[in-house]
């Protein structure tokens, strides 16, 4: 009987996709709405928020705080911290960019064998622990680490350089951490290329230069595009990277929100801060689908 | 009315929509058809007349989307394929990689329950049938193309199913094991006695192997028949143009008299035939003559053939084909002549002929 | 692309030292990490002599078992779950047509386009008001919702890399729909399920941001004690512990693309 049931081809659809769907949108779609909803309630007296009690004072408290008369007064403070980790997260897209298009280039013009095991090794660090990665940078970059280290022994610098906990160090552990999300889209989009067209280029008079300009990067471009939304995406929201490397001083949205679950205890404070993060995020994703990527299911 | 209770297939109004952005493709159109047991039946068509669909639809794969369809007397349209009694060869000969070729053989066995000796004593028996002996413990990716093909059809055949359905299964052979398979294929069926019916966009392959065809068309079946009768007495244009090679003369039923039909060509001058095809008198019909029906002779005024011109002479080494231009020195038509005494006694482009097509050559086509 | 190296047209200025750069940028701190987790020296960065004492000090910490333990047990039951649903999903959404495809396919990669703290914020909230404690279930239950497009994604090309006329041909040869699952397609699809695993895997055991939100007392995991014992200071069992989570989550990933070239 189960059989026959199992031909209504709605049921079969529901019962198979039902597991995952369900998972999915109860535990994490419901909570997106949720988050959405607590960040429109009141704060509550010791943390936890107050139910049935509304208002709009999160996002007020985003750009204004109130004085001692209870007025509102422009405060850039979040703003600060919005605007820092925007231009981390463009710096480390930027870097990215810089020092992985040349890298995907060159894996691609290698020849097949070689080419998986690059593949590997840029793939290995994607799959390994963020934080531990992050630490190692801890290790490299303090006044006794290894990059002063290495500097005191040239003779570049007598006393330590102050490398960690600066926006230096959160850029550069950033984008260790999201180099790869840039070479691996630039490289699948490089390899289906036909070198052919290079050839033929090189045939109609083109230089080395051109050929890269005219030919290579316009057909890599939707790799591009992809490198750079899935570094940029994360970095934007980076946690652990600001958290390790960048101290106290060097808050992103990130440390921002956790602040608020953590000592601050403002959790509508810090559900609309992820929300506007969400958004920001959503819409995105919704412009580089529509401008990129014709039909759905096309690279 | 024959009996359809005799019929290993048959089908009433057959119909198949698929449904799609901008409208629904008919893949097939209220197709009637009566396939008989112990028959090699071919489904001959381009791709895209629906051949394939309609054997899917018999295998299982598809629902119709109207019309009955029915084996030996019973509606078989809403059976899962597992549970009819029909086998397939695919095209792409699907067989299980991760097994054995013996272990392929024997699946359809394995599935109804049988024996291990019994599967074991069958798959050895269907080795040698195909000629495969000993390559049994073989996966298939180690095998041959048309050792492939031969697997797809023993695993089939294992199952001495009521109808066995072949899916183009010759089209990726090349040419000589294409041939060395039909004739395989046509010794099986004989054998077995099993129904075959088989698909093919091929009309020379359909024509060697058949017992009966059926022409199909954009979801139609247009004409069905033996080779014999789908080749001398094509229905329409497409049929005559699709089978062979075929002349194609517009013309007006002038007249009938005790030798035949009279026909008024457009291209001037006048042919006999022995029927109507269902016209009326001063109706404009198309006629179809097969070049091998027609006779070349030297140009003779008064003579009783239709005046021509050769065009072009292009050898066969069998044969030649003339290429003609009839009294209006635009319509085309083809004589092909077989070079009995060698290339000696032809005619060379440009010369007058007199082209002559007996009675019993035309064809009267419906449409 | 053909192979071209060695054609002085294919060497564009730059690129090879690039290239270089950048595979050293990557490993050179996972090769320094490893290497100061074998520094006898307490005093991390000057190297005195090689040791393995610190991974003995780890391996021996009760704290740092009880956190890997947890780690294992999320990993593997968030897996398992995440596997047979994403099995059930591919199953779906491969042989069948139907309006709303996209839709799934965007609700199954909604875990990956969410930023993480986001993900774990909502899942925090969730739980607190819904009233689920916080421990090793609701961070297994968190972990799972990531999961699954991990395992999906693999499973899924597997299955579109099947020819479809083979489980009809296991119809045709009178299989029902569940034996021809058993006998063809699960045989078939068994190599994507375990690279589908594998990386379910290892994502869980990895994550960290999520597991700090809804990981209650008791429920710490691997990551999360390393954060803490970050948090105390620069110490080499740091360095040991860290390291064997690498050097874990390395063999994984080998193991899974080893697993992925077996019958292609």
């Amino acid at each position: 009987m189960l059989a026959r049931l199992a031909r209504l081809p709605l049921l079969r659809r529901a019962l198979l996709l039902g597991p995952a769907l369900l998972i999915i949108g109860v535990f994490m779609v419901l909570p997106l709405f949720l988050m959405a909803y607590v960040s429109v309630l009141e704060r509550g007296i010791s943390g936890g928020v107050q139910w049935g009690r509304h208002t709009t004072e999160a996002y007020v408290r985003f750009l204004f705080e109130r004085d001692l008369m209870d007025n509102l007064v422009v405060n850039v403070d979040y703003l600060r911290i919005f605007a820092r980790s925007f231009t981390l997260a463009f710096i480390t897209m930027a870097v990215s960019l810089a020092i992985g298009l040349p890298t995907a280039l060159y894996m691609a013009l290698q020849p097949a064998r070689w080419r998986n095991l690059l593949i590997f090794l840029v793939t290995i660090p994607f799959w390994t622990n963020l934080l531990v990665r992050n630490y190692a940078w801890i290790l490299l970059l303090r006044d006794s680490g290894l990059a002063n280290g290495a500097m005191q022994w040239l003779g570049l610098t007598d006393d330590p350089i102050r490398l960690l906990y600066t926006p230096f160090a959160v850029g550069v552990g950033l984008t260790y951490s999201f180099l790869p999300f840039m070479i691996l889209p630039i490289y699948a989009s490089l390899e289906k290329l036909d070198l052919r067209l290079v050839e033929a280029a090189y045939d109609l008079g083109a230089d080395k230069r051109r050929a890269l300009t005219r030919i290579v990067l316009p057909l890599a471009l939707p790799g591009i595009v992809a490198g750079c939304i899935l570094v940029f995406i994360p970095a934007l929201g980076a946690y652990i990277t600001p958290e390790l490397l960048g101290g106290s001083r060097q808050l992103m949205i990130g440390n921002l929100i956790q602040g608020q679950f953590g000592a601050a205890r403002n959790w509508p404070f810090g559900a609309a801060l992820a929300f506007v993060l969400l958004t920001i995020v959503l819409l995105s994703m919704m412009v580089y689908l529509l401008r990129f990527r014709r039909a759905p299911g096309q690279a | 009315m024959r009996s359809t209770a005799e019929a290993a297939i048959e089908t009433r109004r057959l119909t198949k929509v698929f449904e799609g952005p901008g409208g629904g493709v008919r893949a097939l159109d209220a197709v009637d058809l009566v396939i008989r047991e112990n028959e090699f039946f071919t489904l001959l068509g381009p791709s895209g007349c629906g051949k394939t669909t309609l054997l899917r639809l018999i295998a299982g794969f598809e629902q119709p989307s109207e019309g009955e369809l029915l084996m030996r007397g019973q509606p078989i349209a809403h059976q899962p394929p597992h549970r009819r009694p029909v086998n397939t060869v695919f095209q792409s000969y699907a067989l299980f990689p991760h097994m054995s070729v013996a272990q392929n053989i024997g699946f359809g066995l394995e599935m109804q329950g049988r024996s291990r000796a019994e599967i074991a004593e069958t798959v050895e028996r269907m080795l040698a049938l195909v000629k495969l002996e000993g390559l049994g413990p073989r996966r298939p990716t180690q095998l041959s193309g048309g050792q492939q093909q031969r697997v797809a059809l023993a695993r089939a055949l294992a199952n001495r199913p009521q109808v066995l359905l072949l899916d183009e299964p010759l089209s990726a052979l090349d040419l000589k094991l294409r041939k060395e398979m039909q004739i395989e294929l046509k010794r099986l069926q004989h054998e077995t006695g099993i129904t075959f019916i088989f698909v093919t966009h091929d009309q020379e392959e359909a024509l060697t192997m058949s017992d009966r065809l059926a022409v199909m068309s954009e979801g139609r079946a247009l004409q069905v028949g033996s080779p014999t009768e789908i080749y001398e007495h094509p229905t329409s244009r497409f049929v005559a143009d699709f089978i062979g090679e075929t002349n194609l003369l517009t013309a007006r039923l002038s007249g009938r008299d005790a030798q035949g039909v009279r026909f008024a060509l457009d291209a001037g001058g006048e042919l006999r035939g022995l029927e109507d095809g269902g016209h009326e008198d001063g109706a404009r019909v198309t006629l179809a003559v097969r070049p091998e029906r027609a006779e070349l002779a030297a140009a003779a005024a008064g003579g009783e053939g239709l005046e021509a011109r050769v065009e072009q002479v292009v050898y066969f080494g069998t044969d030649t084909h003339y290429h003609l231009r009839l009294a209006d020195a635009a319509t085309p038509f083809v004589v092909r002549r077989q070079n009995r005494s060698g290339a000696l006694g032809g005619f060379e482009a440009g010369a007058a002929v007199s082209l002559g097509v007996a009675a019993e050559a035309v064809r009267v086509l419906q449409d | 692309m053909f192979k071209r190296s060695g054609n002085p047209l294919w060497r564009f200025p730059g690129v090879a030292p690039t290239a270089l750069v950048v595979f050293a940028y990557l490993y050179l701190p996972i090769v320094v990490l490893i290497g100061y987790s074998f520094n006898e020296n307490r005093l991390a960065t000057i190297w005195t002599g090689f040791t393995l004492d610190w991974y003995a000090v780890v391996l021996n910490n009760p704290d740092i078992l009880r956190a890997a333990r947890n780690s294992l047990v999320v990993a593997s039951t968030a897996t398992l779950i995440a596997t047979l649903a994403a099995i059930f999903a591919g199953l779906c959404m491969t042989r069948d047509r139907f309006r709303g495809q996209q839709g799934v396919n965007a609700v199954v990669a909604l875990p990956l386009i969410v930023p993480e703290i986001v993900t774990a914020v909502a899942t925090l909230l969730f739980f607190v008001i819904v009233g689920i404690r916080l421990g090793l279930i609701s961070v297994i239950i968190a972990h799972t919702v990531f999961c699954i497009p991990f395992a999906y994604l693999p499973i899924r090309a597997r299955l579109q890399g099947m020819d479809p006329r083979l489980e009809e041909a296991a119809a045709d040869l009178y299989a029902d729909p569940w034996r021809a699952f058993r006998r063809v397609t699960l045989p078939l699809l068994w190599p994507g399920i375990l690279s589908g695993a594998m990386l379910s895997f290892i994502i869980s055991l990895d994550t960290f941001v999520i597991t700090y939100f809804v990981a209650g007392a008791g429920a710490t995991t691997l990551p999360v004690y390393i954060f803490g014992m970050i948090r105390i200071g620069i110490t080499p069992e740091v360095n040991a512990v860290s390291s064997l989570m690498l050097l874990v989550s390395i063999a994984f990933v080998t193991l899974s693309v080893l697993i992925g070239r077996i019958r292609r």
